[in-house]
């Protein structure tokens, strides 16, 4: 199998190579094997094409080593207890007790595990204190960093309602896999009555819920998108430098490269939108923490208050332009249309122009159209690459406790080649 | 005798409904719960669509080999030449025209005309901006067909707030196959 290389080494400036770009086949089943075992030297080739941000960089290539070691194995319940008291026990000062241990289900990609520790919190005292473990499967729908989670849980804290960290394992040193160990939040992602789609998708809060639930949500994006990070630990990322395009083309980089490791087949419709990516990479005006993926179904609320208790799955941030999470917001996927027939809901909550006047209201940053543009090409097409590539790639080789969901999930990149298809008609 | 795999599926969901689904309520093992729920709705799908994979395949090999002939004409305008491109599309047709002709056949063909015709986009990022304009635009048009039949075959699903007003799978597969082609 031949794969063909040019472009320049392993840096992270904004500039493009201009020689023949990388393209490594998917239509045969040698072309598959060659990704189900991939070589130091394909590692390598794939790192040096598409340079993104270091700790990606290392998750990436982390993935990428451990691949052909084979099919992943859920821990029993029994099991997942053992290595939480191991890890405890080398975490909490003095004695400790552990109960209502028990598996979380939801997410797509990760492996969530409750359970109630009884101990001296430090803090407060003896305590009752319940407690997640959030730990990666073998390989996933996203291949992400637990330190930067739990870094920038820590990071946004005093400024929105999130799970209070607790400690981590980013090596998996105590767990089969990298975990953090965080606050359990109540709260529920749906009301009761939603008979929705798929979860995130196209929630319907109800016009009561909607009023209490929807200030919060757009008031909660801009304190993110505000927050002072410049004093906080955020060594797990990179900083974007303002006026450049340097943010886009990391992440654009960063879904060329799994798109690269993971697919299973050609699309030419992607590559198009690849192209008119590169020649469009917006500049950043100003560098924040984005929560990467902040929709419905990813944060919880008290039904009869309509309080929002927290936000979740962080796993997707990163410091750059927020426009990425304003255009994210408002995937058609993850909205619906209100009771009037024609009105688009963002994420089911708010219609869409309210949402960005709101949104510069409460944060005092512009909202630019035309970069919502670029991003919202981005995003399907990240969201393309993920359904498309790594989920193939994660069922084939049987490394996931979700394989079944992942394969299932094949079924929107239908749904988002037209929207991307739209939004490229759109621009030309 | 008649194939029926549709039915046995439904066999399948029935059987991890009313005796799998309550055993693993019992045991309260809530990820188990989770993942049969899951396969229930994946098994559920297939069973909608199993009897019609063949002509999915043909519907997409159809429109494949129209992209790679489109893009091998429009490198032809600016002087170019597309081997691998002419080729996979007269092999594509032949095989289309041919009666018989089987499912593990079809696919190949469009899968390496998917992978030329990407090829050739990637690659030409950077060039000619004329051409590269010319050869995006027949992906463009030929993705339109595609991503459509593409929406009804996953409709069930309901990924899209208004899937039921989709035509139906049927509907795309009589429109879209030229007649002596099924």
């Amino acid at each position: 199998m031949q794969f063909v290389n040019s472009s320049r080494p392993n840096g992270r400036s904004g500039q493009l190579s201009r020689s023949e770009p990388l393209f490594i086949p998917a239509s045969t089943e040698a072309d598959d094997r060659l990704r189900d075992t991939p070589t130091d030297a394909l590692i390598e080739t794939i790192r040096a094409a598409y340079p993104t941000e270091a700790e990606y960089d290392d998750m990436l290539t982390r993935k990428m080593r451990r691949r052909a070691s084979g099919r992943y194995r859920i821990p029993t319940l029994e099991e997942m207890s053992g290595y939480t008291h191991r890890f405890l026990a080398d975490h909490v000062e003095g004695l400790f007790t552990v109960s209502e241990e028990r598996w979380l289900t939801g997410g797509a990609s990760k492996l969530q595990f409750a359970f109630t520790l009884h101990w001296r919190d430090p803090n407060v005292g003896q305590t009752a204190t319940e407690l997640v473990v959030r730990m990666e499967p073998a390989e996933s729908l996203n291949a992400t960093s637990r330190r930067r989670e739990f870094q920038i849980l820590a990071a946004v804290a005093p400024y929105v309602p999130v799970p209070r960290t607790y400690w981590m394992d980013p090596k998996g040193q105590w767990f089969p896999e990298p975990a953090i160990v965080y606050q359990f939040i109540t709260g529920t992602t749906k009301p009761s009555d939603d008979r929705q789609r798929v979860s995130g998708t196209g929630t319907r809060f109800g016009p009561q819920l909607r009023a209490q639930l929807a200030p919060q949500f757009t008031q909660h994006l801009a304190a993110i998108h505000t927050v002072e990070w410049s004093g906080a630990q955020l060594d797990a990322f990179d900083v974007p430098t303002v006026g450049t395009t340097e943010s886009a083309l990391w992440q654009l980089n960063r879904v060329r490269r799994f798109w690269e490791e993971d697919r299973g087949e050609d699309f030419p419709l992607f590559e198009y939108a690849t192209n008119w990516l590169l020649d469009n990479l917006p500049v950043t005006d100003r560098v924040s923490v984005l929560h990467g993926d902040y929709r419905s179904g990813n944060f919880l609320f008290d039904e009869p208050s309509g309080k929002i208790t927290g936000w979740l799955d962080w796993e997707r941030a990163y410091l750059g332009d927020r426009h990425r999470d304003l255009a994210y917001t408002a995937t058609r996927l993850f909205g619906n249309v209100a009771e009037d027939g024609k009105t688009f809901l963002v994420c089911g909550l708010v219609p869409i122009e309210s949402f960005y006047e709101e949104y510069e209201r409460f944060s005092g940053l512009s909202v630019d159209s035309r970069k919502l543009h670029y991003y919202r090409v981005f995003n399907t097409y990240q969201l393309m690459a993920s359904c498309m590539a790594s989920s193939y790639r994660v069922v084939r080789l049987g490394k996931s406790h979700q394989d079944v969901l992942l394969a299932f999930i094949d079924g929107v990149v239908s749904s988002l080649s037209n929207e991307l298809l739209q939004y490229l008609e759109e621009s030309v | 005798m008649a194939d029926l795999t549709a039915n046995g599926l439904r066999g399948c969901i029935n059987s991890l409904e009313m005796t799998v689904a309550p055993a693993v309520a019992r045991a309260g093992d809530t990820l188990a719960r989770e993942q049969l729920g899951l396969l229930n709705k994946y098994l559920g799908f297939v069973s909608q669509r199993v009897d019609l994979i063949g002509d999915r395949v043909r519907f997409e090999l159809t429109w494949h080999v129209e992209m790679g002939a489109g893009v091998a004409l429009a490198l032809q305008r600016f002087g170019q030449a597309a081997p691998n491109l002419v080729t996979l599309s007269e092999q594509g047709r032949g095989l289309l025209a041919r009666v018989g002709a089987r499912q593990v056949e079809l696919a190949p063909v469009s899968a390496q005309l998917r992978t030329e015709i990407s090829r050739l986009v990637r690659a030409l990022r950077g060039g000619d901006v004329e051409l590269r304009r010319a050869v995006e635009a027949v992906v463009i048009q030929c993705s339109k067909p595609l991503i459509e039949f593409q929406r009804s075959w996953f409709a069930p699903q309901a990924w899209e707030s208004d899937s039921e007003q989709l035509p139906s799978i049927e509907t795309l597969i009589a429109l879209r196959v030229p007649p002596g082609l099924k």
